[in-house]
């Protein structure tokens, strides 16, 4: 059993539903954040295996979060996903320290696993 | 026929060289004294007939007593001559004589206007041409005084009544009139010097510096001729000689400068309106010859500036414009006053007027650069609600979706048909709503800045793109936006009506501007249209330029140049 998936998104609906999705899809979410700071912390408390991460949050942008959480000692697997899409997004989604990115409507469990490496239980 | 502009000089000149025939034949004084006649006659014509192109109304009164000087020659040569003829000529050239004297004070008291103004100056004219009315006739009637053994001016004299005692009594009274004329002129030309200003002193320093020298010479030649009755010093009539010429010609160089000085206000009323104001007071110091001047901008309240007699108000006495303040000398030249107070508040009024006006068009420029940019603000704020709020919604409608046809495995054929129908209509939608936000305001833009915008917006560009974007400043986001908004217009426009293969867009800087250049190989013929107007609006607001070239059959460019900062 892997040791969780932490939800980083600022819509609380959205996180209903992709908790449910990923559930689903046989994977586990320790937690939900619903800004860049609170990711920051609640991963420092809940050493989460894999980060799902929204590019765009109110309080800081998705790839300084991610950089930030790369330099950790023990850096978890960190996932983007954001409604805007991959061109609107542009180049800096190919220098970012994350394992993938995925367009939130694509979201589901099977290729959350497939992108970080998990497997579902 | 001759005009009568040239009717004066060609008669002066007839008159002249009939004297000088005169002279040479029958004249008894010699060269040197004809010569020094025919001189002053011919300075007094042609001083005169230049002051008159001057257009100075001088020149009319100096011309005439050139001829009348030319009339009187024949009576001063001492004509030794028995012809009857020029004795008659001598006769009547004697009785004019009368009327040098009067001629010529009108000359000195009309300089430099050609008009006597004042009262003494009047009653003096007035007494002086009854006085040679009477000469006149006198002179006429009894001739000139006979020598017993000698010609004096008048060898033959041919008068009507032949009574000596009678020619002696008109001689003294012409002389005793001279003298008097000449002290009563005198007299009011100093009372008048002493009331002139500056300027006026030296416009009429020339003529008189110059008429000074002359009476004197005059008086010495005078006063040599009654002690040595013979022998008449050469160099003193060399010396009257060059006094007599210099005199019209002091007359005429004093009346230049008068003009000049003239000139000068006139010039600076023509330049001074375009005067920047710290230069308007040198120019009016110097067009007045006041180095002292000042203009000064009078606080309401504050008693203004000078003495009465040294002010001069620009504008409205109630509510001044400004105040000259100057040599109190110069009022007595109102005229001129008028002249550069008018000039001077056409100036300020000018300034005043083109700062109001520079002002105005900056708060209009500040205000419609705002309004784009509160624009911009507004359609990048729309963009965001939308992607936020339905965008948002819409998508988690679609992984509830997909949830809820992963859950249908028992279902019938005809539910999963309807969910799957259902998310193709879903995604269709969301496409469309993409499609809407980007329309308002491309997040590309806010994002990843005006290069990824515009890439981006010529990859969906279905025509043979060729697309250099050069290396780019960081822009204020307005012009980013005018930018990419100018580049979709020129791309919808192309798509919509050029009919065109090829397409070609060019971002460079290019002498600290933006240049945008966007190109097609259409049909050309494009008018700047509504949907160009507007972008042309656009441009201007952030102070850029379009420029729209299209020949019909030749493609159409289209240019927009923008500041970079």
């Amino acid at each position: 059993m892997h040791a969780g998936i932490l939800l980083v998104d600022d819509h609380a609906g959205f996180r209903r539903v992709a908790r449910r999705l990923l559930e689903t899809g046989g994977l586990r979410v320790v937690g939900e954040a619903a800004s860049g700071r609170e990711a920051l912390a609640l991963v420092a408390e809940l050493r989460p295996e894999v980060v799902i991460l929204d590019v765009l949050l109110p309080d800081m942008d998705g790839f300084v979060v991610a950089t930030e959480l790369a330099a950790l000692p023990a850096p978890p697997t960190v996932v983007l996903i954001s409604s805007r899409t991959r061109t609107e997004l542009g180049a800096r989604l190919d220098t970012a320290p994350v394992a993938g990115f995925l367009a939130k409507e694509e979201l589901d469990g099977r290729r959350l696993a497939e992108l970080a490496g998990l497997s579902p239980c | 026929m001759l005009r009568p502009a040239g009717a004066v000089p060609a008669a002066g000149l007839v008159l002249v060289a009939f004297d000088a025939w005169l002279a040479a034949r029958c004249g008894t004084y010699g060269f040197l004294f004809d010569l020094k006649e025919i001189c002053q006659i011919l300075t007094w014509i042609g001083a005169g007939l230049l002051a008159t192109r001057l257009g100075s109304p001088m020149g009319v009164l100096m011309t005439t007593l050139g001829l009348l000087l030319a009339c009187t020659a024949p009576a001063a040569f001492a004509l030794d001559t028995d012809a009857y003829p020029v004795r008659l000529l001598v006769a009547a050239a004697f009785a004019l004589t009368a009327f040098q004297l009067p001629l010529g004070a009108h000359v000195f008291l009309a300089y430099p206007s050609g008009r006597v103004t004042d009262r003494p100056g009047r009653a003096m004219m007035a007494g002086g041409y009854v006085f040679g009315a009477v000469t006149f006739l006198l002179q006429a009637v009894f001739g000139p005084v006979r020598q017993p053994d000698r010609c004096r001016d008048v060898c033959a004299p041919m008068p009507l009544f032949d009574v000596p005692d009678l020619a002696e009594a008109t001689a003294r009274v012409a002389g005793f009139g001279s003298v008097v004329l000449t002290l009563v002129g005198i007299l009011v030309l100093v009372r008048r010097t002493v009331a002139m200003t500056r300027r006026q002193r030296r416009v009429l320093a020339f003529p008189a510096v110059a008429m000074a020298t002359t009476a004197v010479l005059f008086a010495a030649v005078g006063l040599l001729s009654v002690t040595v009755p013979d022998e008449v010093n050469q160099t003193l009539v060399l010396a009257q000689f060059a006094a007599v010429v210099a005199v019209p010609f002091a007359f005429f160089v004093g009346l230049v400068r008068a003009r000049l000085d003239e000139a000068r206000a006139s010039d600076l009323v023509r330049r001074i309106q375009y005067l920047p104001a710290d230069e308007l007071r040198d120019a009016v110091a110097t067009a007045l010859d006041d180095p002292g001047l000042r203009i000064v901008v009078p606080s309401p309240g504050e008693p203004p500036p000078g003495e009465p007699a040294g002010r001069t108000v620009v504008g409205d006495p109630d509510t001044p414009l400004a105040v000259i303040v100057h040599d109190p000398a110069l009022s007595q030249e109102p005229a001129l006053l008028t002249a550069v107070s008018a000039a001077v508040g056409l100036a300020l009024e000018n300034a005043r007027l083109q700062e109001a006006v520079r002002q105005q068009l900056a708060q209009v420029r500040a205000s419609r650069a705002r309004l784009v940019t509160a624009g911009d603000d507004a359609r990048r704020r729309l963009e965001r609600d939308l992607h936020d709020g339905a965008q948002q919604r819409l998508l988690s409608v679609g992984l509830i979706l997909s949830m809820l046809r992963r859950s249908l495995t028992d279902a019938g054929q005809e539910t999963v048909a309807l969910v799957d129908e259902m998310q193709t209509e879903l995604r269709a939608a969301t496409q469309e709503l993409r499609e809407l936000a980007r329309g308002i305001h491309p997040a590309v833009l806010t994002m990843q800045g005006v290069r990824a915008a515009v890439e981006q917006l010529l990859v969906r560009v279905p025509l043979r793109v060729h697309a250099h974007i050069g290396d780019l400043p960081d822009l204020p986001r307005a012009v980013e936006a005018t930018v990419y908004f100018v580049v979709s217009e020129a791309v919808t426009n192309t798509m919509r009506h050029a009919e065109a293969h090829e397409l070609r867009v060019a971002l460079d800087v290019t002498g600290g501007r933006l240049v945008v250049r966007v190109t097609d190989d259409g049909i050309g013929g494009a008018t700047p249209g509504s949907g160009l107007s507007g972008l042309a609006d656009r441009v201007a607001a952030v102070d850029g330029r379009l420029t729209l070239d299209s020949p019909a059959g030749a493609g159409t460019t289209l240019t927009v140049e923008l500041p970079c900062a």
